[in-house]
């Protein structure tokens, strides 16, 4: 019988699918435990000689010492064959190699869970497509940083605490652009700053909250992708993923003694916390703070929290936990009886066999990646403004309810729970079923706008074109999408009309929906105006809508943020002067947009 | 009010029985003044006093409060009687919480020298006028203007036990050996809280050594030979990230500018049933540390020292609120100093100077516009003169 014959492309393949780099998994400071020198795999692109593909370009430039470094060439035979550079806190190649393989892991995140690819455009989304720039060593700061202004990541190094470094050498350097957090963060900024520009206008307390959350968050999950880690810490913490503490390797030593012989003798038998759960430890401890920057859990539920939480770190913190007992509750349910059997077969110690300890790591790497998938395809069904964390969970429930009708592993259901036991509540919702935490109906005589297309080989074809046609239709009708300025108008007497040359649709995005059901395209237009706010400084007060069309332009689900809402507008206000009336003496008034650079700074 | 530019002199004369006791507060000017009179106000402060001075106020250690003690040292040595020598506790260097804040801060100033090193022609102006503020116009050099003042200051013009260290709660009868003149130490505070938010920023996140020195090569992350030639930038897009870049240095300045200012000692001045507030340079946490005074005190003052020449963040809007009494008159001494307003911080403040304006009408008074104070106010040479 002949031989098949093996098409000619698949054997000689132009493009390979990966490009292998290696990295840390955390930072420097772990040393090579744990599985801290990674390898991983970043989808390939053509790179011409400098790292600069299609949405990084990394630039080694020290504006500081006004210097660049010497750059690295990741298409070399040794960088090719060998997955790149080995981790090296001296030599600044190495570092470029990690911050572009840990960016481009974090779009291609974004990028998989949304279906579509991230186009970077700084605020102007009728610009070219631009790179985003990435500066490993931008400036001497204890600082990382998304600046819009410089279409930029700019990573800081400086010197450790002298005093208390934690496990760092004391008055050593310590690099920003070598934490897989700090690095998975910032880059979530510059992603989410693209889906949703409007997002950073501080208009409501959660929302600088919700950007420093969200880019926490993906940041954690990433970390339940690191096999080696995973299984190792479930293997110390008798498959509880959450727990503070791991048993140190060999078991409890000193668990059966009791007072002067309870001591610790040598470093094997300190406690180690759960590396999972940290976020940028080596910062936090190199700041003399003895303790990660921050943590996915934190403290206990409390409904509470968020009443005096006002810095947006700290509230972002309740946000977070609240993603997080969702997961590991979902994960806690979903291996249960993996758990038990494990904890039978050990004869009730926490050491469970390497082959249950694998099994259960590939199912914290699912539910994680779950998860996290969940949250971004919610941002698609985000208020385009203003958003609070409320409103966040109903774009989750909406968002996931779209794509899978039946909560098979009642994910939804664990969500709700976790964030009522945070106190965070959508607003002007009846209960917390499902069913009302879906977005609402459009009202009535929203238009169809029929004339949107997809093209599943050309998924960017008709971007512009579905972009134009929304906006003919918006401009027709400015009170059915939140654009009605007046809150005396109904859609009968509303003559609001859209200045000419304000483009209000900022975009519309396709989605497919698949999951269970038949795959079915639907389209989310993100509809804001901006006006003054109207209180003496040039604070904008912004409004419109997110609206769901399915495949045929009809409009089935809606959440507005009207610009006619004098509730609105009055938090808003009353939230800025709140803001000012902290500050106590004679603060000059800037502009309420979010720097990240000062949220972040010396945090 | 001596006119001596962007800086404070000012002169209390108390009737002392037949004869006039004169306490000198401040006597400095910041080096990018535009105007500087410090020369001319010493020479007449000595005709006014004949040489008498039975207090030498120095409310914190900027040059703009100080540098005349350095400039003029000579004449203020072999001119003038000083009586007592007040400043607060913060610059005695023989305690120790007091020590080790001041030699945190001193790192700073240093290593603001040497990012400015760096940084060249292209230096932020803001940031190289806090420098050199905190630390005189001579800079580094041990014989600095203010490391010269604060030695004069320190030794009490001659004798060491003429100079008292003061802090809040203190409270001085008969003070300065004027009788019936009693002053109340409102701020600095020893207070743990208002101390650890004193505490300047860790010194080696900015680079410097273990010892507090900066040193230059720190700042280099990596061996010399991974310097490239050249890069793909274009030279615009540099310039925004410099500046840009420069910012976290802004903050640190301030912060230093902050931590000096809120130093500052707070004086309340009585002499028969008269009251007058000299709060130095203080900002919001030295405000802030007696706070629960305020209802008690401010309703009565008869006369406002405007704190910082006039700058935003110094005069808390509450407090001004509270200066309710109807004789109350405010004066203060300022200049332009093209850097501060470049940098976006215009010293005097418009809104801060018309709330003042609207607490005490006609009876403010700025050292910039001598010829433009009202009747209340008696023009000199170069002085200005309120009669409370």
């Amino acid at each position: 019988m002949p031989t098949p014959a093996v098409p000619a492309d698949e054997l000689d393949r132009e493009h390979p699918k990966y490009r292998a780099l290696r990295v840390y998994a955390f930072d420097p400071s772990r040393g090579r435990r744990l599985g801290n020198y990674m390898t991983v795999r970043v989808k390939y692109e053509a790179l011409r000689g400098e790292v600069k593909g299609r949405q990084l370009h990394v630039i080694d430039y020290d504006a500081t010492n006004k210097r660049y470094y010497k750059p690295i060439n990741l298409n070399s035979t040794a960088a090719l064959v060998e997955g790149g550079l080995e981790p090296s806190e001296s030599d600044p190649r190495f570092h470029q190699q990690m911050v572009y393989a840990v960016a481009m892991q974090t779009i291609d995140i974004f990028e998989k869970a949304l279906g579509r690819d991230i186009r970077y455009s700084f605020g102007d989304p009728d610009g070219e497509r631009n790179l985003l720039r990435v500066f490993p060593h931008a400036m001497y700061e204890p600082n990382a940083y998304y600046s819009r202004e410089l279409g930029a990541l700019l990573f800081g190094y400086f010197k450790a605490s002298d005093d208390d470094a934690g496990g760092g050498l004391p008055g050593g350097t310590v690099f920003t652009c070598l934490s897989h957090d700090i690095v998975a963060h910032e880059t979530t900024h510059s992603v989410i700053d693209t889906l949703r520009s409007a997002f950073m206008e501080s208009s409501n307390p959660d929302v600088a909250a919700f950007h420093e959350a969200f880019a926490d968050i993906v940041a954690l999950f990433q970390h339940f992708s690191f096999e080696d880690v995973v299984r190792d810490t479930l293997r110390r913490s008798g498959g509880i993923l959450h727990r503070f503490n791991l048993t140190p390797r060999g078991g409890d030593a000193n668990g059966s003694r009791s007072g002067e012989e309870n001591k610790i003798f040598i470093v094997g038998e300190m406690p180690e916390g759960n590396p999972l759960l940290d976020l940028a430890r080596q910062f936090g401890e190199s700041m003399g703070r003895r303790a990660a920057l921050r943590s996915a859990l934190g403290v206990p539920p409390d409904p509470h929290a968020l009443e005096n939480a006002t810095e947006p770190h700290e509230r972002g913190a309740v946000l977070v936990a609240a993603v997080f007992d969702a997961f590991f509750s979902a994960f806690m349910e979903r291996s249960a009886d993996l758990i038990r059997l494990a904890r039978a077969a050990a004869g009730g110690s926490d050491d469970i066999h390497p082959d249950v300890a694998a099994r259960l790591a590939a199912e914290a790497a699912r539910t994680a990646q779950h998860f996290c998938t969940m949250c971004i395809r919610a941002i698609d069904y985000c208020p385009p403004v203003d958003i609070t964390f409320g409103e966040f969970l109903r774009a989750l429930i909406t968002a996931d309810t779209v794509l899978y009708a039946s909560d098979a592993h009642d994910y939804r259901e664990t969500l709700i729970q976790a964030f009522a036991a945070r106190g965070i509540y959508p607003d002007g919702v009846t209960s917390l079923g499902e069913e009302s935490l879906l977005w609402d109906k459009p009202m009535a005589g929203t238009p169809i706008c029929p004339a949107l297309r997809f093209n599943l080989l050309e998924p960017d074809r008709h971007i512009a074109e579905n972009r134009a046609a929304l906006e003919a239709i918006v401009r027709a009708n400015p009170f059915c999408f939140g654009l009605c300025e007046d809150d005396a108008h109904d859609c009968s007497t509303c003559d609001c009309k859209v200045p000419e040359g304000e483009r209000v649709v900022k975009s519309v995005n396709t989605v497919i929906r698949g999951g269970e059901q038949r795959p079915k395209v639907e389209f989310v237009g993100e509809i804001v105006r901006s006006v003054p706010l109207g209180d003496d400084s040039d604070v904008k007060f912004s409004g419109g809508s997110t609206v769901v069309f399915d495949s045929g332009g009809k409009p089935t689900m809606v959440v507005y943020k009207k610009l006619s809402s004098k509730k609105r507008r009055a938090a808003q206000k009353q939230f800025h002067e709140v803001g000012l009336a902290a500050a106590p003496t004679y603060v000059e008034q800037d502009s309420r947009q979010m720097r990240l650079s000062s949220i972040h700074r010396g945090c | 009010m001596y006119r001596v530019g962007f800086g404070d002199c000012f002169l209390v004369t108390v009737p002392d029985g037949a004869k006039k006791k004169h306490i000198l507060i401040d006597c400095g000017v910041h080096a990018q003044s535009k105007f500087k009179g410090i020369p001319e106000a010493v020479q007449a402060m000595k005709t006014e006093t004949d040489g008498q001075l039975a207090v030498v106020v120095a409310t914190h250690a900027h040059a703009d409060h100080i540098s005349g003690f350095g400039t003029e040292a000579q004449t203020f040595q072999d001119g003038f009687t000083v009586g007592e020598v007040w400043m607060p506790w913060l610059e005695d260097l023989s305690d120790p919480k007091a020590k080790k804040l001041h030699a945190k801060t001193a790192a700073l100033a240093d290593l603001l020298h040497a990012h400015l090193a760096v940084a060249g022609a292209s230096a932020d102006p803001v940031v190289a006028g806090i420098a050199l503020n905190a630390l005189g116009a001579n800079g580094r050099s041990p014989v600095g203007n203010n490391a010269k003042a604060l030695e004069l200051l320190r030794g009490g013009f001659g004798d060491k036990k003429r100079t008292k260290y003061l802090r809040a709660g203190d409270e001085l009868q008969d003070a300065g050996g004027i009788k019936g003149l009693t002053v109340r130490v409102l701020a600095p505070s020893d207070d743990p809280t208002f101390l650890s938010r004193m505490n300047p920023p860790e010194a080696q996140l900015y680079g410097l050594d273990g010892n507090g020195n900066p040193v230059l090569d720190t700042l280099l992350p990596f061996a010399e030979r991974w310097t490239a030639e050249a890069g793909v930038l274009d030279p615009a897009y540099q310039q925004i990230l410099h500046e840009q870049v420069a910012m976290p240095l802004q903050a640190l300045a301030l912060s230093v500018d902050n931590y000096l200012n809120n130093t500052s000692l707070c004086l309340l001045l009585q002499y028969k049933g008269r009251t007058l507030l000299f709060p130095g340079d203080a900002q919001w946490g030295n405000w802030q540390s007696w706070q629960s005074e305020w209802d008690s005190i401010l309703a009565d003052i008869d006369f406002y020292k405007v704190g910082h020449h006039g700058s935003h963040n110094a005069t808390p809007h509450e407090a001004l609120d509270k200066m309710t009494s109807k004789s109350v008159a405010a004066m203060a001494s300022t200049d332009t100093v093209t850097a501060f307003n470049r940098g976006k911080f215009p010293v005097p403040y418009s809104k801060l100077v018309t709330a003042v304006k609207k607490q005490v009408g006609d009876r403010y008074a700025q050292s910039d516009q001598i010829a433009k104070a009202g009747a209340p106010f008696k023009p000199g040479e170069a002085w200005l003169d309120y009669f409370v």
